[in-house]
């Protein structure tokens, strides 16, 4: 009996029920958006596999933030109608699986009910449901606020409105939040939700091993770790994890340059690349002692991004093997995931997680209470009609912000809508945000494509002590701030 | 907001050829949740790296590729509590009532590491070259002779004598043989 592979490759491809849905495009889309934003041309970011087979086509040319209005000017009318004349706001936003979709629509319908001759065109960014073309200039009176490059540039370019002013009591209400929203003092967008990243851990096996209060200084995680190491536990499993990208190697050392530098340093970085602050090197070396306790678990060198393996993300965790992990506002879901597909699951329910933000470190610079995360917010574009800043005003009354909490769809920036927050894991992060002193965007998103592309390859070649870089070794702390220093030069 | 004419390709290309992508990665994954995993996965790559607009056919050229890449990296999936409880209820079986030899060659390509299945797909469902197959895999020309060699055999195991294939593949598969033996 002979068999006809190309006949049976051919029909079992037509074999299976494809749903219509099969590739949800909404979803695709949003995380096309964020990873055009987020992800920096890098190779430390990518897989090697990936690297040959896109790299070949596109990676040669580096993607840049076109400026799409850096043009000579934005095709809309600065002057706004006056108020009695009936006046239209666009409002787009990114529709995202949790983006509150429904609470924009119920928003936009209030403020239509309150605002009688306003009439809000809310457009939700799902590619289907295409508009106007931004590219040509052409921006939506209220949408979704850019990353700190991009905002500088659209900014800089005069295509943004100064809220600086308009909204005052809504910026001094959500304090260092509206950091990364701030260009040169000025602010140019507002937050309505934030993400941030911490340790989540099992407290059962916390328990077990001696721990009994959540580690708040890195002296404390050293013994945290030295505790969970001697019971055979890995103390921090390092997840190539995926909020906001894969950046389980890279964000030690974002955390740490975070913990040990000055606010001043870091916004120096972020608005002018200035690397020259001391801490930078600072970081990397108290990282390089902090790799002295073994913190991870053995093998994890052979969890080679540049080898494009990948261990499912959070399985240590999710499994009882490991204590803690370092991840996003997602991290419980990964977990989940972990326990409900895993036969070796020993967290018992993912409702047995907790949460504490990465520790300070003592005598340096830095703020303990500063903060890694990303945020979902607004800008108003430098044509829009008044109505859309007192539109953007109501999406962040405290309101709207309870709704927000209450829906589940992340934490509200206002201190006063906290106790609205009804998802147990974001519960547990909202005092570390709403008291944070300051806020870093993650640095990769913070310092645009090109550092971060080689600030993260840097980063690898320096935590990578074995098995990669065999040739030239591990490289020294400094040379991770060279390697930002020469790309950002490069950058006009 | 830059993206939206990259957007629009992305539109399309998803619903004219969505469906074609998804079965595609099946054949590599034999797994229909994973499959639809490894395309948008491998969207993403893509259009988070696209500069230029490129056409329609040529995206999606990068696409299957991508595809690929995704797959042989081993990228596990990121489920989120809802996808994996949908997976549980309804546990991916392709096809109850599908012909046996479909199973039988689901089971035949089960048995093939990432990379040899992934040759076998490439060859004899893309219809690549063995010089092309070498290209998207990152390998070079003998690795993937060696794999298709290593996956006919297993294949023949399972499902008896391949005979299609010594028609176009008889030298490049002789020639890896010929030196496996000296």
């Amino acid at each position: 009996m002979e068999f006809d592979l190309v006949r049976g490759l051919r029909d079992l491809s037509a074999a299976p029920d494809v749903p219509t849905d099969a590739v949800p495009l909404g979803p695709v889309a949003a995380r096309v958006r964020r990873g055009r934003t987020l992800r920096a041309a890098g190779v430390a970011a990518t897989s090697a596999a990936a690297v040959l087979v896109i790299g070949a086509v596109v990676y040669a040319s580096p993607w840049q933030p076109t400026p799409p209005v850096a043009g000579p000017t934005p095709s809309v009318e600065p002057t706004p109608e006056p108020p009695p004349e009936p006046v239209t706001i666009t409002w787009s936003y990114e529709a995202t699986a949790t983006s509150p979709s429904a609470l924009w629509s119920a928003v936009a319908e209030e403020f239509e009910a309150a605002h009688p001759h306003v009439t809000v065109d809310l457009q939700a960014l799902d590619p289907a449901a295409a508009e106007a073309d931004p590219e040509a200039g052409d921006l939506p009176d209220l949408f979704p606020q850019a990353d700190p490059p991009e905002l500088a540039a659209l900014a800089e370019a005069g295509a943004l409105r100064d809220l600086t002013d308009d909204l005052a009591d809504e910026i001094a209400a959500i304090g260092a939040l509206a950091g990364p929203s701030t260009v040169g003092g000025r602010v140019y967008g507002l937050p309505y939700t934030f993400g941030i990243e911490g340790f989540w851990y099992n407290p059962q096996i916390f328990e077990q091993v001696g721990i009994t209060e959540e580690p708040t200084t890195l002296d404390e995680l050293l013994a945290a770790v030295a505790r969970l190491r001697v019971a055979d536990f890995a103390p921090i499993e390092l997840v190539d994890h995926p909020w906001p990208d894969r950046s389980g190697w890279t964000h030690y050392w974002y955390e740490f340059a975070v913990r040990t530098c000055s606010p001043s340093a870091l916004a120096a970085a972020q608005d002018r690349h200035v690397f020259s602050d001391p801490c930078f090197v600072d970081a990397g070396r108290l990282l390089d002692e902090f790799l002295t306790s073994l913190p991870f678990e053995e093998g994890y060198l052979a969890a080679d991004p540049m080898q494009g393996y990948e261990p499912p993300p959070a399985v240590l965790l999710g499994t009882g093997q490991a204590g803690m992990a370092l991840l996003g506002p997602d991290g419980p879901d990964l977990v989940a995931a972990v326990v409900l597909t895993s036969d070796n699951a020993r967290l018992t329910s993912p409702e047995s997680l907790g949460w504490f933000p990465f520790p300070a470190i003592q005598g340096t610079d830095g703020d303990p209470t500063a903060v890694m995360g990303t945020g979902e917010g607004f800008s108003v574009s430098a044509g829009a009609p008044d109505e859309a800043v007192d539109l953007l005003r109501y999406i962040v009354s405290a309101d709207a912000q309870r709704r927000l909490g209450a829906s589940g769809a992340g934490v509200p920036v206002l201190p006063g809508a906290a106790d609205s927050v009804t998802d147990p894991y974001l519960a547990m992060t909202v005092d570390t945000l709403h008291g944070a002193g300051y806020v870093q965007p993650p640095l990769d998103t913070a310092y645009g494509p090109e550092v971060a592309a080689a600030m993260d390859e840097a980063i690898i070649r320096f935590l990578d002590r074995t098995t990669v870089y065999l040739h030239g070794g591990p490289l020294p702390p400094a040379a991770i701030v060279e390697a930002m220093t020469a790309a950002a030069a490069t950058v006009p | 907001m830059r993206t939206r004419t990259h957007d629009e390709l992305l539109t399309d290309l998803v619903a004219r050829r969505g469906e074609a992508l998804v079965r595609y990665a099946y054949l590599l994954t034999g797994d229909l949740a994973a499959a639809q995993d490894v395309v948008q996965d491998a969207l993403v790559k893509v259009f988070v790296h696209l500069r230029a607009r490129p056409e329609a056919e040529l995206a999606e050229a990068y696409v299957r590729r991508a595809i690929v890449s995704v797959f042989i990296d081993g990228h596990r999936r990121r489920r989120r509590f809802a996808d994996v409880q949908h997976l549980l209820a309804a546990p991916d079986a392709g096809s109850a009532a599908d012909a046996a030899a479909h199973l039988d060659l689901h089971d035949a390509l089960a048995t093939l590491g990432p990379q040899e299945r992934t040759a076998v797909v490439l060859r004899y469902f893309a219809d690549l070259t063995v010089p092309e197959i070498a290209g998207v895999m990152g390998l070079a020309e003998g690795s993937v002779k060696r794999y298709l060699h290593n996956a006919i055999g297993r294949l023949e195991k399972r499902l008896g004598p391949l005979p299609t294939l010594r028609a176009d593949d008889g030298e490049s598969l002789s020639v890896t043989s010929a030196g496996r033996r000296s």
